[in-house]
């Protein structure tokens, strides 16, 4: 070989080297899987807070009108129960018309007894478990004549009996009591002791007897409601009680979440929980539901549980820290849709009875997502 | 091919779109090569020449796409997807992924000799970009936010247009050295830049926050200034050549040392802080898709107040073209005086990447109308390797040329699969 030729044959051969250099294996003109996983060792995403939460959300996000009819909220945001009713009344010229004979003299009339229940709201929400404090009940008599007028009776309330704060009986004689001239006058005012916690349910006015003046239909004073009228007012702050646990499942909460296709393997949810109620609330279990035809089914995904959200109050907030694991272990999580939830309210003793208020809540602190295992995108498609 | 997902071609262009200043080095060892003073100044011809054309397409970059594709049985998959390890992946990258390239061409080229004096004049339009991404990113997404403090500055983009006018003297002294300069005005037609100075993410448990520095300019002009030079600079290249024994060169240039005064008409700065804490004020009224959205579009609201890029003047603003550091030794062989052998580095750099190059190479001028040049050796990235040929027809040469690195490309399409420079060369010259 001359060196002619060999020196023409380096930048051939280079040449040649230059264009072999190419890989098969890279041609992409059949397509690049386009499926990526990011975020394979974690991410961590913050979102902060939410809340406060108040009682007041939740009672009407669940229970709506109840709250603006039913329950009271006073000017400190506590809720309470009002209710009022008549024990007996009758009209003063009726009373006129049946003493016609004794027109001339004053008289008495008996009337007997009078008995009269509260509105059984205070026994229902009492079955929930709810307390009442602040508990008054009044008893007024309404005097349509011109002059003064006596009444003879005793004014009587019970309640409870089932619960440990016990049984409340209690009286009070009204002997030659004097209603004033045309007008209301309390005549019973029950101060119940917050030693007693549940609600007052029966009411009485017994053996009831009212001094009648001579002559009474021309002593009724003009009004548009010339009646002898006695009636009750009764109200109360609601509370929690000491003694509340109430284990019960919420109902499934519906969602639909897609996220099977990002082939995620573990979530971890954490968050403080500010909590201002005085109840604590016993997490027992987390499912998540998974769709299966036209119906759903417990996920095979493990979510801790077994947690407990203590309770506290607007003096002494109670912050627990929490920590949502979702774990697929060897799989994905699957599409969500919904989770099922069960949770026991229980009391906090520590805290005594403490009034509810509108303004008590819980609020969501330096929460955060950590993921583990990546998020996958484009699964089995092609670019 | 199906379409193309915006990430990937993002990714694809950035392998691609490119380019660096490189001189056609073969032109050292190729006899007919009239433009050699681009080399070296210093470099003369006997006669004079017309340049009619020559382009000079060069890319440049420190990462390949085999960072970013890999084969598999089931056909080729991105670095992102789920079987390519992180480490299979980011060990691939530098802390910095750039890729450069410039593209000159010669419009015209006069070179004549008076005595012992070589003159030359050119007229060139050149035109460099560049790009680059820190490796923080790719494993930001890849890998994620294990790692609360995330630094991501270092990416930009940068491209210059501009035009060039040369004057070169090449002067022998005596038999034993010549020594040459050339003289360049630059005219500058567009230059844009965008650069992300200073990026540091924060991904903790309980804050999302970024402290960044942001900076862009452009040389747009409205209304009648629309035709004005939007710069102007000069440049020049110094060269000498030893000629110690007979059929020995020594040659030595350093050229384009200069750079041009850009005039950035439209210059924004986004310059601050922020941070992410979550949604504080969000109540329980709000918690719902419609809510959540009203809470992120407030957020994001504050969150451009700090970002918006605010508009500043920032004038006349130098900025260097790369320039390079040439060096050759080239031996004609005394038994055989249509061969020669030798060597030739440079030396270049811009924005702080620098990159180097040595090759051996030998010419051969077999025919007379045929000229052959190849090389090997090894730069920045690795093996080198270059061809060149040149043909005359009569006066005139017709030269083409490839520098390229080992390490091969993707079919069909080119791209280099390793860290990679190359060089396209083209040029027709008419000897006078």
């Amino acid at each position: 070989m001359t060196i002619k030729r060999l020196v023409l044959y380096i930048p051939l051969i280079s040449l040649l080297l230059s264009g072999c250099a190419s890989h098969s294996e890279y041609d992409l003109t059949n397509g690049v899987d386009k499926e990526m996983t990011l975020f394979t060792d974690e991410v961590v995403i913050p979102f902060g807070g939410v809340g406060p939460v108040t009682v007041k959300d939740l009672l009407q996000s669940k229970i709506g009108d109840l709250v603006t009819t039913m329950l009271k909220e006073g000017s400190d945001g506590t809720f309470g129960i009002e209710s009022e009713g008549d024990m007996y009344s009758i009209d003063a010229f009726e009373v006129a018309w049946r003493n016609v004979e004794k027109k001339d003299a004053p008289f008495v009339m008996e009337v007997g007894t009078k008995t009269s229940s509260v509105s059984g709201m205070g026994t229902i929400l009492g079955m929930f478990g709810l307390s009442f404090v602040h508990q008054q009940l009044m008893f007024q008599a309404q005097n349509p004549f011109n002059e003064a007028i006596k009444i003879n009776t005793v004014a009587n309330a019970t309640g409870g009996g089932l619960q440990a704060s016990g049984f409340y009986n209690h009286s009070i004689p009204l002997k030659d009591f004097q209603l004033e001239r045309s007008g209301n006058t309390t005549i019973a005012l029950f101060e119940i002791p917050d030693t007693f916690t549940q609600a007052i349910s029966n009411l009485s006015l017994e053996n009831l007897a009212i001094d009648i003046p001579a002559d009474p239909g021309t002593k009724v004073a003009v009004t548009s409601r010339p009646n002898i009228a006695f009636t009750y007012k009764y109200k109360a702050d609601l509370a929690l009680g000491t003694s509340l646990s109430i284990p019960f499942q919420v109902p499934d909460i519906k969602m639909s979440v897609e996220l099977k296709q990002y082939r995620l393997h573990k979530c971890q949810i954490v968050f403080e929980l500010e909590n201002t109620i005085p109840l604590s609330v016993i997490i027992d279990s987390i499912k998540l539901l998974t769709p299966s035809g036209d119906s759903v089914v417990e996920a095979d995904v493990d979510v801790s549980a077994g947690f407990t959200i203590a309770g506290g109050s607007p003096a002494s907030p109670a912050v627990t820290p929490i920590t949502l694991t979702i774990d697929a272990k060897d799989g994905t999580i699957p599409d969500l849709a919904g989770m099922r939830v069960n949770i026991t309210l229980q009391a906090t003793p520590e805290y005594g009875t403490v009034p509810l208020s509108s303004k008590q809540g819980v609020s969501v602190r330096n929460s955060y997502v950590r993921l583990n295992g990546g998020i996958t995108l484009f699964g089995h498609e092609e670019i | 091919m199906k379409k193309f997902n915006l990430f990937l071609t993002l990714l694809l262009l950035c392998l691609t779109t490119h380019a660096g200043a490189q001189i056609f080095q073969e032109g050292f060892f190729l006899r007919n090569y009239r433009q050699a003073y681009r080399i070296n100044p210093a470099l003369t011809n006997e006669a004079g020449f017309i340049g009619i054309a020559e382009v000079n397409y060069n890319t440049r970059s420190n990462v390949g796409a085999s960072a970013f594709i890999y084969p598999t049985e089931n056909g080729p998959v991105t670095a992102f997807h789920p079987s390519i390890g992180n480490g299979q992946f980011l060990n691939q990258l530098k802390d910095i992924n750039y890729q450069l390239g410039t593209i000159n061409a010669n419009l015209f080229a006069y070179g004549f000799r008076t005595n012992n004096l070589y003159h030359t004049l050119e007229l060139n339009v050149r035109g460099l970009y560049a790009g680059s991404m820190p490796r923080s990113i790719f494993q930001f997404i890849k890998a994620g936010s294990s790692v609360p403090n995330i630094d991501l500055h270092g990416m930009g983009a940068a491209g210059q247009l501009y035009a060039e006018a040369a004057y070169g003297i090449g002067i022998n002294l005596g038999d034993f050295v010549s020594l040459g300069a050339r003289a360049k005005l630059l005219v500058g037609l567009l230059s844009v830049e965008a650069n992300i100075s200073r990026m540091k993410l924060y991904m903790g448990e309980h804050e999302l926050a970024a402290d960044f520095l942001v900076e862009g300019d452009l040389t747009s002009e409205t209304g009648w200034r629309k035709r004005l030079p939007k710069g102007v600079g000069a440049a020049f290249d110094f060269g000498v050549a030893v000629y110690p024994v007979e059929g020995l060169t020594i040659s030595a240039s350093i050229v384009d040392l200069g750079g041009v005064f850009w005039n950035y008409a439209s210059s924004a700065v986004s310059e601050g802080y922020v941070s992410f804490t979550g949604l504080p004020n969000m109540t329980y009224d709000q918690l719902n898709a419609k809510g959540l959205l009203n809470q992120l579009k407030t957020w994001c609201s504050d969150w451009w107040k700090e970002l918006k890029p605010e508009s500043s003047k920032r004038g006349m603003t130098f900025r260097m073209i790369p320039f390079q550091v040439n060096g050759g030794i080239k031996y004609v062989m005394p038994f055989y005086d249509r061969m020669n052998i030798g060597a030739v580095g440079q030396y270049t750099t811009y924005a702080g990447w620098p990159y180097w190059e040595a090759r051996f190479g030998v010419g051969v001028n077999p025919l007379k109308w045929l000229d052959l040049t190849a090389n090997i050796g090894r730069g920045s990235f690795g093996a080198v390797f270059g061809v060149a040929g040149s043909l005359c027809f009569g006066n005139f040469h017709i030269q083409a040329g490839l520098q390229n690195g080992f390490g091969g490309s993707i079919p069909y399409e080119g791209t280099p699969l390793q860290p990679n420079s190359k060089t396209i060369t083209f040029g027709l010259t008419y000897d006078l």
